[in-house]
């Protein structure tokens, strides 16, 4: 495969399925600077990843899976940012766009990031509906690990909008 | 709110446009990033090797050609071009296992801890190679009738190289394979 074909995928890719990077890049990293870095780190593993997809599996899945696989080894390795040090140089690759805020998805997101690094990964994908088989593909354990681990999970998000619902008096 | 309403939230078109992704920046930031992150073991593995014969070579050159015959310089040459017999099979051993992991998470942090316990072993090797090296200098260099002070400096010096590298294996590499396990069990336990 060429390098230009392998940039044309790359960017349909990131055309057709961006929502998908923006999410485990708002799961995983929580601050600006954060966010960039993950972006660019797996925007390039995944554009690494281009020539060894054979479309046996859906483009999501793979994307998923790359996605998660980089920011589960950049949470553990880098987290430069949080450790206080300064950023790189030049102008930031993701802006974020205020207009889009909707407060229940920040709510959302902060609860994602009270979980564990794998338990993130398997709430971004029930929440986008994958099937406990396919979850058990991308991340490799079994489905009734898979199942034991998402029960928590629903039953984690369920009582953290209780006690939301709760605090404010509704 | 009920699970179903998370993923009607969770599933809105805004999260679609949460950013925009400035491409120029892009291109520019992920080029610098293929370019420094490269191959880095490679890179690594290639430079011990090359300084090994270097050194190895020169010690034993100069030993034949200057007729100087010192025992302790061919130790020294024979101990370097041992570590670089060693460094070149891990380096295949390592480049062979590359594609035996399987492409889901827990396939991708097998091949993580297996690329740690490499770069962890590499630097347990450093240090028991170091050994040898250190007492072949040292006694090359006392037989050369260099001063008691030049001797202490020497001997200070590889303490220190020694002690280094015992912290580096132990704050770098120990610790990085250790969170890659931990992450490991974290995927495969029941437990948080």
């Amino acid at each position: 495969m060429t390098e230009t074909k392998q940039q044309e995928i790359l960017h349909d890719w990131l055309n057709r399925h961006k929502g998908l990077f923006f999410k485990v890049v708002r799961a995983y990293a929580h601050n600006e600077e954060d966010r960039d870095d993950l972006f660019q780190e797996i925007t390039l593993q995944v554009w690494r990843s281009i020539p060894n997809f054979r479309g046996e599996s859906a483009e999501t899945t793979w994307i998923y899976r790359i996605a998660f696989n980089t920011a589960i080894r950049w949470h553990s390795k880098e987290r430069k940012h949080q450790e206080g040090r300064q950023s790189m140089e030049s102008a930031p690759v993701l802006e974020a766009q205020s207009k889009h805020q909707d407060e229940r998805l920040t709510w959302l997101y902060e609860q994602i990031g009270k979980l564990s690094e794998v338990e993130k990964s398997l709430c971004l994908l029930l929440l986008d509906g994958f099937s406990y088989k396919e979850m058990s593909n991308i991340v490799g354990i079994s489905e009734s690990n898979v199942a034991v681990k998402i029960h928590r999970i629903k039953k984690y998000l369920q009582e953290q909008s209780e006690k939301m619902t709760a605090n404010n008096g509704i | 709110m009920e699970f179903e309403d998370m993923q009607k939230i969770w599933n809105a078109d805004s999260q679609q446009y949460a950013f925009a992704i400035n491409e120029d920046a892009m291109q520019k930031k992920i080029l610098n990033k293929k370019i420094g992150a490269s191959r880095k073991i490679n890179r690594m593995e290639m430079f011990l090797i090359g300084v090994n014969l270097l050194v190895g070579s020169f010690i034993l050159g100069k030993n034949l050609i200057l007729d100087l015959h010192n025992v302790y310089l061919y130790g020294l040459s024979f101990v370097l071009y041992g570590s670089v017999v060693y460094m070149f099979l891990q380096r295949q051993k390592r480049i062979k296992g590359e594609n035996e992991f399987d492409r889901s998470m827990l396939g991708d942090i097998n091949h993580a801890i297996n690329n740690a316990t490499y770069q962890e072993r590499l630097s347990i090797f450093a240090f028991i190679y170091g050994i040898p090296v250190f007492v072949l200098v040292w006694f090359s260099v006392y037989e050369s009738d260099k001063s008691a002070a030049f001797l202490i400096g020497v001997a200070i010096f590889f303490i220190l190289t020694l002690a280094l590298s015992v912290v580096e294996h132990r704050m770098i590499h120990r610790r990085h394979k250790r969170r890659l396990v931990q992450l490991k069990e974290m995927l495969l336990s029941n437990e948080k």
